[in-house]
């Protein structure tokens, strides 16, 4: 978490089928969702990933898919929390979980019913996973109960997807994790001020019991969810049923329950936005004004503005006259000199699989003029990922569009996600 | 290239396109004439004495001046504006005059060819990024050509000059992009041919040296010593029946350049003074550094100070013996080559002389004596001063050339705000305290294969009242390695009970393009 007080909104989703729609490969609805949480909540927010997903799993989902970083990783159903980029563990749950919990009796008893074994990487300290074909399902969730009762094992069965079947120790799952993570913020006095919980599937259900939750079943939901909903005697009222798909459904959610903001970026009108006085400039709205700016430049290469003189005037005027930009690779140029180059790049990216997201938008003020902006700017061409971790300076300027002007972006590149060098040969760096 | 957006794929749809560097300055113009060269002579010198002989015809006036009143110079400097530059308009903005402007000789002056570690020019680069940068003008002049310089920057690590005097002045040029000056290039045109110089020369079967040493303004020959009056006094003839207008200087007891009358690493510093003084931010000191022969027209302009560096050629020491000795301004080093040029601000009294490296003792960095000098405005030149103190510091203690001492390495940990973060060259973020902290237990861990560092184009800018932005080339060489640069920014912002007065925020390093 990058700020330490209570966080104004938690939101704390799924990933398969819930924040990420596998069926669509322009992951239209995520980058909305990304845009507004980076605009408007990172800076006072927490997202919170809760997934099924093994630390391996999770991390090849993130090198496939446009997915922002959330505070905090609830991953293996609720088994393991971690936080932050550096995804450290929370011990204080791992010493809960150890409580009775007999990892080898649990394998043993799989093995006697001679169930198939997930790969290596999804058998994790507290959790075991076979795979099991819906139709044998409830047979072996009660032989099993069975055997855990008889050889007094703390442990509990979680069958989703119609075919994953987890074996946890009883005190975990997604409902528990997050029921632990809420106690541990109220202790830290960082209770959430809003809470909305979003699922898909059997092994989300949970979520929607922990206590004074919003919940939002997404639009694609798996029967099996559905009819627990159904099916449910408490109190239902805080559970929205989302028309809509993944990400999308989300973002309904937070319209219905009247979460602010809940307009992503991406879906306002394709313009930088009116004047600002630099009096009402805050790190929160000069976040907000750079994820508009790349939305800007995005929209321009992908041809989804006019190549219009006022568009591209737009565009110009956010550049100090004297900026510097120094390239992920490795030279430096002035933005506001070349920007005509960009002129040519209106609808560059038209028709291309193409986008270009941001992601840990941190905002500091560091005078009533200055404002230092950190963040990670990714490109994703087809397959292909780049990512520039990004300095920039902004500075107040009245009579621009923005209010803002950039006065320094520097980049490099993210390990492992090295964008390529032009093949131009520019002259020597500065 | 776009802003934000970088992917190679871009490139494919791209036109390509120039790419500058650097912010360019307004145009200057040259209006005023003005008479404070020396007569231009011709001089040579064989062994133990000097012969000079006189012009023809005296000049009082330099007929550059005359003949680039109107020129539209981009100059490229090193100095940051105080004032906003408004790009575009032809108004000379506003400029700070250098406190120094520091004009050197390269080869067995800034650069001890005897020492592979270049210790003193590591010494001069680490007192120039502490104490100058911010407020001076740093002048290469060389007899180098062009091509030379660059094969000589690949060897030594020098600094990034504001503006190159090349080819025994035969050239200037500007910045980075080294923009010739046409002016000088005009000037210089006068009373010359190439073609003609370099015919005569054949005709006397004299020796060229290589191809990159001959060029537009200059033909440069080799020839031996006990030749030399007696050639020099031919070819000079025999050019000025040709009907052109040359000077031919000997030095270091081999090289013979020709050149036209004009030019001459003197000529060529008393047109840019000229120039500067008539745009108003003429430097307040000038100092000139030289060793050999093609040095003396250096100490010659007027109002200079300048240093023979220790190790000096005979043919100038010779100099300073007959006409420097009783000057005052002229001072002749003990010191070898950049060591010698450091000596020289010391007994000049033209500035600072001890640079971070000097300061460095027991306890860590001592104060500069310029930190709290009076009427230095608070904040200026001292974020930079931190840069370079801090990475001076941080290179001796894993270099282990300072005790390991945990007090001591306080003086890295006490200047970083918490929660400040630095961005990699190798592509990770992390909290900066953190990993300062954690580079403490490498004390020593190259004391074996010493790792040298450097910074050049370091500038300072204030961002807002108490914050500052510093930027520099960083440049960091292992014993047997190549060197890697990097691109770097910091923002500072304002802290009391500070070494010098400002705490670190946030540091990014970019690989530079190989």
């Amino acid at each position: 978490m990058g700020f330490s007080g209570a966080p104004r909104l938690m939101i704390v989703s799924d990933l398969d089928n819930t924040m990420v729609d596998h069926k669509d490969k322009n992951y239209t609805s995520l980058l909305r969702f990304g845009a507004l949480w980076q605009a408007d909540y990172n800076h006072d927010s927490l997202l919170v990933y809760s997934t099924g997903r093994s630390p391996a799993l999770y991390a090849e989902l993130r090198s496939e898919v446009p997915l922002i970083t959330p505070g905090i990783t609830i991953m293996s159903v609720g088994t393991e929390i971690r936080y932050g980029d550096t995804m450290a563990p929370d011990l204080g749950w791992e010493e809960e979980l150890n409580q009775g919990w007999d990892r080898d009796a649990i394998v043993e008893e799989g093995k006697k019913l001679d169930l198939k074994f997930q790969v290596e990487s999804e058998q994790r300290p507290h959790k075991v996973s076979f795979y099991v074909e819906k139709d044998k399902a409830e047979e072996v969730i009660k032989t099993l109960t069975e055997k855990f009762k008889e050889r007094q094992l703390n442990a509990k069965i979680i069958y989703s997807g119609g075919l994953d079947l987890d074996v946890l120790p009883t005190g975990a799952g997604k409902g528990q994790a997050l029921a632990y993570l809420m106690k541990k913020l109220k202790a830290e006095g960082r209770a959430p001020g809003h809470t909305l919980v979003c699922g898909d599937s059997g092994n989300d259900a949970e979520l929607f019991t922990v206590p004074d939750v919003y919940g939002v079943i997404v639009g694609n939901a798996m029967e099996e969810l559905l009819k627990w909903h159904s099916e449910h005697s408490g109190d239902k009222s805080h559970i929205y049923l989302a028309k809509e798909r993944c990400a999308a459904g989300i973002l309904e959610a937070m319209q219905h329950f009247d979460l602010q903001p809940n307009v992503s970026p991406r879906d306002q009108a394709r313009s930088i936005g009116t004047v600002g006085e630099a009096s009402q400039m805050t790190a929160s709205t000069v976040a907000h004004k750079v994820v508009d700016y790349l939305l800007l430049m995005e929209n321009w290469l992908k041809g989804g503005v006019d190549k219009s003189d006022t568009v591209f005037s737009r565009l110009k005027s956010s550049l100090a006259p004297d900026a510097s930009y120094v390239h992920a690779f490795g030279i430096i140029t002035n933005p506001y000199e070349e920007i005509d180059t960009i002129r040519e790049l209106h609808g560059v990216m038209k028709e291309k699989p193409f986008c270009m997201w941001v992601d840990r938008v941190r905002v500091e003020k560091m005078s009533d003029t200055t404002y230092l902006a950190r963040f990670d700017k990714w490109e994703k061409l087809g397959s292909r990922f780049g990512c520039a971790i990004t300095t920039a300076l902004l500075q107040t300027k009245a009579d621009t569009v923005n209010g803002l002007q950039w006065k320094l972006i520097q980049e490099t590149w993210l390990a492992g996600y090295e964008g390529s060098s032009p093949k131009s040969d520019a002259p020597k760096a500065a | 290239m776009s802003v934000f957006v970088s992917m190679a794929s871009l490139q494919a749809c791209l036109m390509s396109t120039p790419l500058c560097a650097s912010l360019s300055l307004p145009r200057l113009s040259l209006a005023h004439p003005v008479a404070h060269l020396s007569r231009p002579t011709l001089r040579f010198f064989s062994g133990d004495h000097s012969i000079t002989m006189a012009q023809s015809s005296p000049m009082s006036m330099p007929a550059w001046v005359a003949s680039c009143a109107r020129g539209r110079m981009r100059f490229r400097a090193s100095l940051k504006e105080d004032t906003a530059i408004d790009v575009g308009s032809e108004s000379v903005a506003a400029r700070a005059s250098p406190r120094l402007m520091l004009v050197s000789d390269l080869d067995s002056t800034m650069v001890d060819h005897t020492d592979k570690a270049h210790a003193s020019l590591l010494r001069f680069n680490n007192l120039w990024a502490a104490e100058y940068a911010h407020n001076s003008l740093l002048v290469f002049s060389t007899g180098r050509s062009l091509e030379k310089y660059t094969e000589l920057r690949r060897q030594a690590p020098l600094l990034t000059p504001a503006l190159c005097i090349f080819s025994v002045g035969t050239e200037i040029r500007y910045g980075v992009t080294m923009e010739p000056d046409q002016d000088w290039e005009n000037y210089l045109n006068q009373g010359w041919d190439q073609a003609v110089v370099l015919e005569e020369v054949k005709r006397l079967n004299l020796r060229l040296q290589d191809e990159s040493e001959i060029r537009p303004h200059k033909v440069s020959c080799q020839i031996d010593k006990k030749d030399a009056t007696e050639i020099i006094d031919t070819l000079s003839r025999r050019l000025k029946d040709r009907g052109l207008d040359v000077k031919i200087i000997f030095s270091h007891g081999l090289d013979l350049d020709v050149l036209p009358k004009g030019a001459g690493k003197g000529e060529a510093l008393a047109f840019l003074l000229h120039k500067m003084k008539t745009e108003g931010w003429a430097p307040q000191e000038t100092l000139v550094c030289g060793d050999s022969g093609n040095d003396i027209e250096l100490f010659e302009v007027d109002g200079v100070h300048g240093v023979i560096v220790g190790g000096a050629m005979e043919e100038l020491k010779h100099w300073y013996e007959e006409n420097g000795k009783h000057n005052n301004r002229l001072h002749q080093a003990k010191e070898r080559c950049a060591g010698g040029i450091v000596e020289a601000l010391e007994e000049l009294s033209l500035g600072p002389y001890l640079s971070p490296r000097d300061r460095m003792g027991p306890n860590g960095i001592q104060l500069s004596d310029t930190a709290s000098e009076n009427g230095q405005p608070k904040g200026s030149g001292l974020a930079q001063r931190e840069v370079v103190e801090f990475n001076t510091f941080f290179e001796k203690w894993i270099n282990g050339e300072v005790p390991n001492d945990p007090e001591t390495f306080q003086r890295l940990t006490s200047v970083i705000a918490p929660g400040s973060t630095m961005v990699y060259p190798w592509g990770v973020e992390k909290n900066l305290l953190e990993s300062v902290t954690d580079a403490q237990p490498k004390h020593g861990l190259t004391k074996d294969k010493k790792f040298r560092t450097w910074i050049d184009c370091i500038q300072e800018q204030k961002l807002a009242e108490g914050v500052f932005m510093v930027t520099w080339h960083a440049w960091q060489m292992s014993e047997g390695a190549e060197r890697t640069g990097y691109f770097a920014t910091a923002i500072f912002r304002e802290k009391e009970g500070t070494p010098n007065g400002v705490e670190w925020l946030r540091v990014h390093e970019t690989p530079r393009k190989s």
